[in-house]
């Protein structure tokens, strides 16, 4: 039995714990975009300019090393930290590209969210607040 | 015309760098830096042997590199960047590998204005960024044209097929560079120019694949080789010289990138007329890695093939000197690698490679141990 609670517990703390992690794509409330999971990987690796509705898109990133940085870039861009260094590392020394900005903390992608129908960002789901609309989770 | 185009090249590359500097210093626009180094080590693993200019002792001088990018946006569409790498081989001198004006007409089209890499490769552009890739370099058997720059000027169009993204980049341009053989371990220099040289190259790529068709056309190409003194032994020296003869380079390469695991082909074509050189030099390579979190393993499998012109192709008579010149493009080689690169810092890698490259031809081969660093920042 006692087993059976402490796996119960695990599972328990381990679901918690993941959806504490749950990131949110935000974008500014007026924003009425759709984005399938293709588009979204698709804008913050630079290959998309736009929102698919029209309307000029700028992706804003969080920090390396930020939680939900982490976690946006292994569930949505499916790729690792340095994987991702070195796709923009092919992009910048060719002309090609550049990153996105990155801000700091998530207040800062919120208000920068919260200010620009342009902008689109994601935090970590628990710092959203009205300001911001959100259009997917992971 | 070739004074006006090296007018122009030098007239280029200073508008560029005074652009640059004004900028910089009156702090109209904002600069960006960005850098990229590989400091790589390496021997062979038997005292006797040599092998891209190394030998039995552990040497620095090979591969290790420094590179700075200089980069700002004009506005509506403008951009300037300037990039120097300085290489350990080269005494550390340094060298402008891009030096361009870019202007994004569209979206989807932008053009590029002055010293830029020709898009011979897959890698060509990013050739020695190796931050960028699994490799401590691409593979050498593949990657092994003299020349890497032109000045011209080069036109991309982006567009998408349902889920793929499809790049098409036609660039045309002009060079008279250095060209450097390395023969023995001796490196050779020898005179180029050429003129008007296309590539027309068009990539498709989605978040697992890439395909790509390179194909570059040389109608009127110079180049200096190391085998120039034998012009002398045949009443035409044009028929050993490559002088202002077409030669043409073909590339062809997939890339399928999963989670876990990747592969990549890579097959190589340079044909060239009327000269000494073999009517047709392939390479290939493959490669196959394993990702974990922080490291990449992997192994490449490297040929290049070219059976050379005899004495009686070049000029209708049997002659065993001129055959002994003609051999040295005889190439029959194997190459197989197997190399780590471990991600220990967020913008540096760790990598270690053991090749063991193999001359059918005379029988010989030689293990090369390579090691270092390569970054970003």
């Amino acid at each position: 039995m006692k087993f059976v609670k402490l796996v119960i517990t695990l599972c328990a703390l381990f679901y918690a714990n993941n959806s504490f992690a749950d990131v949110a794509i935000i974008v500014h409330p007026s924003n009425n975009s759709t984005l399938s999971n293709t588009d979204l990987a698709r804008l913050f690796l630079g290959k998309m300019k736009s929102f698919p509705g029209g309307g000029s898109a700028t992706p804003i990133n969080l920090s390396e090393g930020d939680a939900a940085a982490d976690e946006f870039n292994q569930k949505v861009l499916k790729k690792s930290a340095s994987q991702l260094k070195a796709y923009w590392s092919k992009l910048i020394f060719t002309g090609k590209g550049t990153p996105p900005e990155s801000m700091a903390t998530a207040q800062e992608v919120k208000k920068a969210v919260a200010s620009n129908p342009d902008y689109i960002g994601y935090i970590n789901a628990s710092d959203v607040d009205d300001s911001v609309k959100v259009i997917a989770r992971f | 015309m070739l004074n006006k185009i090296k007018m122009m090249r030098g007239f280029t590359q200073s508008l560029l760098m005074l652009a640059l500097f004004l900028i910089a210093f009156t702090g109209s626009a904002e600069v960006r830096v960005n850098g990229f180094a590989n400091i790589i080590a390496g021997t062979t693993l038997d005292d006797d042997d040599q092998l891209l200019q190394y030998d039995g002792d552990f040497s620095f001088e090979s591969e290790s590199l420094f590179g700075l990018q200089f980069s700002t946006d004009l506005g509506d569409g403008l951009s300037a960047t300037a990039q120097l790498v300085a290489r350990a081989r080269d005494e550390w001198s340094t060298d402008f590998t891009w030096a361009y004006l870019s202007y994004e007409l569209s979206d989807s089209s932008s053009l590029q204005f002055g010293r830029i890499r020709i898009p011979f490769y897959r890698y060509s552009e990013f050739l020695e960024v190796g931050y960028a890739y699994h490799w401590i370099a691409p593979p050498r058997s593949v990657y092994d044209l003299p020349l890497n720059n032109f000045e011209g000027i080069s036109y991309t169009y982006n567009t998408t097929f349902g889920d793929f993204d499809s790049a098409l980049q036609i660039a045309t341009g002009s060079t008279d560079e250095t060209l450097k053989f390395d023969v023995d371990g001796e490196v050779i220099e020898r005179p180029s120019d050429v003129d008007n040289t296309t590539s027309f190259v068009w990539m498709l790529s989605d978040f697992n694949w890439t395909f790509r068709l390179g194909y570059t056309i040389c109608p009127s190409c110079t180049l200096g080789l190391p085998t120039d003194a034998a012009a002398s032994l045949v009443p035409d020296a044009n028929t050993i010289l490559l002088l202002e003869d077409d030669a043409s380079f073909t590339n062809l390469g997939v890339r399928y990138s999963g989670e876990r695991w990747f592969t990549e082909f890579e097959f190589t074509q340079f044909s060239a007329d009327d000269s000494i050189l073999p009517d047709e030099t392939d390479s290939a390579y493959i490669t196959f890695g394993v990702n974990t979190d922080n490291a990449v393993y992997f192994l490449t499998y490297e040929i290049e093939d070219a059976t050379p012109k005899t004495a009686l192709d070049l000029v209708g008579i049997p002659s065993p000197t001129l055959d002994a010149v003609a051999s040295a493009f005889h190439e029959d080689t194997e190459t197989i690698s197997f190399g780590i690169r471990y991600d220990f810092h967020p913008s540096a890698a760790f990598k270690i490679n053991v090749s063991r490259f193999e001359d059918n031809l005379t029988q010989e081969s030689v293990n090369l141990l390579t090691t270092g660093v390569s970054l970003v920042f």
